[in-house]
């Protein structure tokens, strides 16, 4: 399994998945043309690792502005890793959001009151 | 979080009605039961997930709209800046061509008059010499200051640039605009600049022209007050001068 590296464009997030250390990354923004299609090869990847690797998962998140298509995705992206943690994986979501962003935050509390079995942990840093 | 509020009537009415029929399935005994039980269950979490959604688009939503106000906001005070000149908070020289040019075809329909007049402050490399360019800036002001009071609300003031201003008189007519001319010229003459100590002196020299004959566009308008305010100059500065129609 490879390592699945996408850049950041002004309305895609950059994507970072490590398959090593399990270590998952999520930066930028979020409104693709086609959300579906965008996210396509993420889930994928992620499907990919939880089948066939045994390492821990850990994801961190750091959307700054993201739009409905791509919140549904997201979600679904959460409840797969939540069947997973359910099924005895460990698997941790840190949620990143910058101390002065409210809405960020909001958001990070409503996916975090989705979940139940995985460790859903809400991180706020400032502008150093 | 409240179903109601959010405006999902019918997926509360479904949920209900699934849980009635679920009752009813404990009594008759239902083969399918478990597989309902599951497809209810489902359907709650994706129910939920989906106001979930719809209150982050919202509140994405009323975030978009706050940062476009603000950027209306930057906007305006952008296009407010390209109009002004920065020294004086007149309108420069491009905000004045721009009213001059509304000013005057306003003028040709109504067949109302509309004057124009070069304001010059004389010698003015002198004072900047003298004093420095900081007392030079200081008249600049004070002459932005003065011609702005002598005009009328629907008059327009403006820096052209250098120590050169202008004034745009809508249904004024040469008369008029020659005594509001001279007034300002008297009042500048009188009204030292007091810089650190010194009382900086300064005259000006004015050129008014109104429209009528061959003075019929901005260009021509401008010309026309552009060569009275050389006579001005040429007859020995602190003066008004006339273009002769």
């Amino acid at each position: 399994m490879q390592d699945l590296i996408i850049k950041a464009t002004k309305s895609s997030p950059a994507i970072d998945f490590r398959v090593a250390e399990g270590a998952l990354s999520i930066r930028g923004e979020s409104y693709p043309e086609h959300a579906v299609k965008f996210y396509e090869p993420v889930l994928q990847w992620i499907r990919e690792f939880l089948e066939t690797e045994t390492t821990p998962l850990h994801l961190t998140m750091d959307i700054v502005y993201f739009n409905s298509s791509s919140s549904k995705i997201l979600m679904n992206l959460l409840d797969m890793l939540e069947e997973a943690a359910a099924g005895g994986r460990q698997v941790q979501v840190v949620w990143r959001y910058h101390e002065e962003n409210e809405i960020a935050q909001e958001c990070g509390e409503e996916f975090k009151e989705e979940t139940q079995f995985l460790r859903f942990e809400l991180q706020s840093y400032g502008d150093a | 979080m409240n179903a109601f509020a959010l405006g999902f009537h019918e997926e509360e009415r479904v949920i209900a009605r699934c849980r009635t029929y679920l009752e009813r399935a404990d009594h008759e005994d239902c083969c399918m039961r478990d597989e309902f039980v599951f497809l209810l269950g489902e359907y709650e979490k994706l129910f939920r997930q989906s106001m979930r959604l719809v209150k982050m688009g919202d509140r994405m939503q009323q975030k978009l709209a706050t940062l476009n106000e603000a950027l209306e906001r930057k906007q305006e005070e952008l296009l407010r800046l390209a109009a002004t000149d920065m020294l004086t908070g007149l309108a420069n020289r491009r905000a004045f061509m721009e009213a001059a040019h509304q000013a005057l075809s306003r003028a040709s329909r109504q067949a109302a008059p509309l004057s124009l007049f070069l304001v010059d402050a004389d010698h003015f490399k002198r004072i900047n010499d003298t004093y420095g360019h900081d007392a030079g800036d200081l008249v600049l002001k004070s002459i932005a200051v003065m011609g702005k009071a002598s005009l009328r609300a629907e008059d327009l003031f403006a820096r052209l640039g250098g120590e050169e201003f202008a004034a745009l008189l809508p249904d004024a007519d040469l008369q008029e605009s020659v005594g509001v001319a001279d007034r300002l010229r008297s009042n500048m003459a009188q009204c030292p600049v007091a810089v650190q100590g010194h009382r900086i002196g300064y005259t000006v020299s004015i050129g008014v022209a109104t429209i009528g004959g061959r003075v019929d566009t901005v260009d021509r308008l401008i010309k026309a007050a552009d060569e009275a305010l050389y006579m001005a100059k040429a007859a020995g500065r602190n003066q008004v001068a006339v273009h002769a129609p």
